[in-house]
């Protein structure tokens, strides 16, 4: 089968020498939720727009089922975009706005209103077909804009940051309209964001991109449990990042808090590299000082840590321990209170830090 | 019911502090009005009505006295050289206002949408408002030199081969005066056309490219809609500038061409107050239908 959407070797470097995107390659199956992530800079919205054709391509490729799409306008491709403003048509109402796209491909009026009516009934924009732009609230607006861009039957949806001008409770709901739409159309959505959490929620895939290149691509579930690189390890949760020494590529990591056990993430990485090992807010567990070490050491096989309490946060069901090892440096830990062991955990006290190897994972150490 | 409601209303209204603190705040309201409405009472709604009354004053050969009669306008509507003068004055307006916008429009959409660097795109205006450096005179009367039979357009004509003998009309005839005009003018369309269009979001025109529509499409269904109430302000100021004209036809036109602006000089020349009051009425009425009209067209108070 062809993939929907094809980066091959894709690179952009701006005149002046300035590089935004560096050998980009992704593969996306047809009906995927795509999402792009990273900090801004990172060459996410540049990559979008060579899709859409707003930016001109400096070596590389773009196929759409199999066919390049390099040398095609804007108004040619086979997407819409999103954009992160909505970019609605001010001086036009909720129905012309619709029915652009299909007036510009030539359809006649009868079935544009058809089409346009049959898109507005099912994004619930029938009561607000006749007005404009500045009568319609933010959830509105991002509807104006998703029935547009819809309505000419893409085979790929580019969204920019589509929600970042909604409020928080609205892009919620937002959110999930958006997924139970992708999902019953089946068309293939390439979202640009740098709200990880909305990434996590809405993709099949997420692409973390840093300095213009793919640092990693995996299901959300992967992506967090298992970064494949330090800037991934930091850039998603909220991990604390120890360095050390490979000791042996199962997953033996010498540190100056004594020898831990995690998984080994990048295959490059072999018996006496430094590397570093991620510790995961929420898979860190607390224990009270009291606890029996030797119990806890077996429990652990070694990934036991002793910290003591700087601070600690209940916010409904979530307990959150801000704690500093052994040399001062401070450790955060997520954890449910209904786990056991919780009282006794208050600030100034010691306690000791426990995690599975299973679910520590060893990535290289930081480029220099 | 609602005779009701009001009644209650009324009666719960405001308390007597209550009143009082109201009365004063539209007494406040009122005093901070009175420096506007005093002003446009003394500057502009007396000398008005002063201009409307004095047309129906009787004229004699050097004095005037304020005996009311309609000889002035009857006067005016029943000399062909007057009625002229209106007709001319309104064919020169259209066409000064429709070249304007032909030569202004597109240079204003290339200063607007094509110059990305702020910078250059302040430049350029700044370079389309420098000919106003110099006197609104001195701009018209070059025109001479280069318009006459021995000026630059003819001696280049000649030189390229493309004429034999200079061409007359060119200076001294409506022509002239049209060159003048739209010279002179046609900033005042580009400024608010520019100013609208470098207002129009980027993005608009990305959209309208993505949804498929091609430079035409989008020229006619974005930039232009979008553009409008720069071209209404831009017909306004020219419109209104063209209408007061007399300098310009005096100038160029070798007294062949006579505005109801150049009446109006000529009258008052000749101690005519009362007719030249009633061409002063005729062209404010002008002046206003148009403003009116083109207001119209769009909202500019949302707009803008």
């Amino acid at each position: 089968m062809v993939a929907d959407l094809e980066l091959v070797a894709l690179r952009k470097t701006y005149p002046g020498g300035v590089s935004a995107v560096e050998d980009v390659e992704l593969v996306v199956e047809q009906g995927e939720f795509v999402s792009l992530v990273g900090p801004s800079g990172c060459g996410k919205t540049t990559t979008l727009r060579m899709i859409a054709g707003f930016e001109s391509i400096t070596a590389g490729e773009i196929l759409i089922r199999g066919q390049r799409i390099n040398d095609l306008p804007p108004e040619k491709r086979p997407t819409s975009t999103i954009f992160q403003n909505f970019a609605l048509f001010p001086h036009m109402t909720v129905r012309r706005n619709i029915e652009y796209g299909l007036a510009a491909r030539g359809i006649k009026s009868a079935e544009r209103r058809e089409r346009s009516n049959r898109i507005m009934e099912k994004l619930d924009l029938l009561t607000i077909a006749d007005r404009k732009e500045a009568g319609l609230s933010g959830g509105q607006r991002q509807r104006v804009a998703l029935a547009r861009g819809l309505v000419v039957e893409p085979r790929i949806l580019l969204l920019d940051e589509p929600l970042g001008a909604l409020d928080a409770n609205l892009r919620r709901s937002v959110q999930n309209e958006l997924k139970l739409l992708q999902r019953t159309l089946g068309i293939t959505f390439v979202f640009v964001t740098h709200a990880q959490s909305e990434a996590l929620i809405l993709s099949d895939r997420i692409v973390v991109m840093n300095r213009g290149r793919i640092e990693q691509v995996s299901r959300p579930a992967d992506l967090y449990t298992r970064p494949r690189t330090p800037f991934v390890a930091r850039f998603i949760g909220r991990n604390t990042l120890v360095m050390g020494r490979l000791k042996d590529a199962s997953g033996l990591i010498e540190t100056s808090y004594g020898p831990m056990r995690g998984v080994v993430a990048d295959s490059f990485l072999r018996a006496g590299d430094a590397a570093q090992i991620v510790l995961p807010a929420e898979a860190l567990e607390p224990h009270r000082e009291t606890s029996n070490e030797a119990a806890l050491q077996a429990q652990y096989q070694g990934n036991l840590l002793s910290a003591r309490i700087l601070a600690v946060e209940v916010v409904a069901h979530t307990r959150l321990i801000r704690a500093a090892l052994s040399d001062g440096r401070e450790i955060l830990l997520d954890g449910h209170t209904g786990h056991a062991g919780g009282e006794g955990l208050v600030a100034g006290s010691s306690l000791w830090i426990g995690l599975r190897p299973e679910e520590a994972t060893i990535v290289a150490a930081d480029k220099r | 019911m609602t005779a009701a409601v009001q009644n209650a209303t009324l009666a719960d209204g405001p308390t007597a502090p209550a009143r009082e603190f109201i009365r004063r705040q539209s007494l406040g309201g009122w005093m901070l009005l009175a420096p506007g409405v005093v002003w446009m009472l003394l500057c502009l709604v007396v000398p008005m009505l002063m201009m409307v009354y004095v047309s129906f004053w009787t004229q004699h050969t050097f004095s005037i006295e304020s005996t009311p009669t309609f000889a002035n306008w009857i006067a005016f509507f029943s000399t062909p050289t007057y009625v002229d003068s209106l007709l001319t004055t309104i064919r020169l307006w259209f066409i000064t206002l429709a070249l304007t916008f032909l030569i202004g429009y597109p240079v204003a959409v290339y200063i607007g949408l094509f110059v990305r660097n702020r910078t250059i795109q302040t430049s350029l205006l700044v370079l389309c408002v420098v000919p106003f450096w110099t006197s609104f005179l001195i701009r018209i009367l070059a025109w001479r030199p280069m318009l006459g039979t021995e000026g630059a357009v003819n001696l280049i004509l000649l030189k390229l081969g493309l004429i034999s003998t200079p061409i007359e009309a060119l200076l001294f005839t409506q022509y002239s005066v049209i060159v003048g005009m739209v010279q002179i003018y046609v900033v005042f369309m580009v400024g608010p056309v520019a100013f609208m269009v470098s207002r129009i979001d980027r993005s608009l025109i990305e959209a309208a490219r993505d949804l498929g529509a091609g430079t035409t499409r989008i020229f006619f269904t974005i930039i232009l809609p979008l553009s409008l109430p720069g071209i209404v302000v831009g017909a306004i100021f020219v419109s209104v500038m063209v209408l007061g004209e007399f300098a310009t036809p005096a100038a160029l036109s070798g007294s062949k061409v006579n505005l109801l602006g150049n009446i109006i000089v000529t009258q008052v020349g000749s101690l005519k107050w009362a007719f030249a009051s009633v061409c002063g009425v005729i062209l404010t009425v002008l002046m206003a239908v148009t403003v009116v009209g083109l207001l119209r067209i769009v909202n500019l108070r949302r707009e803008i």
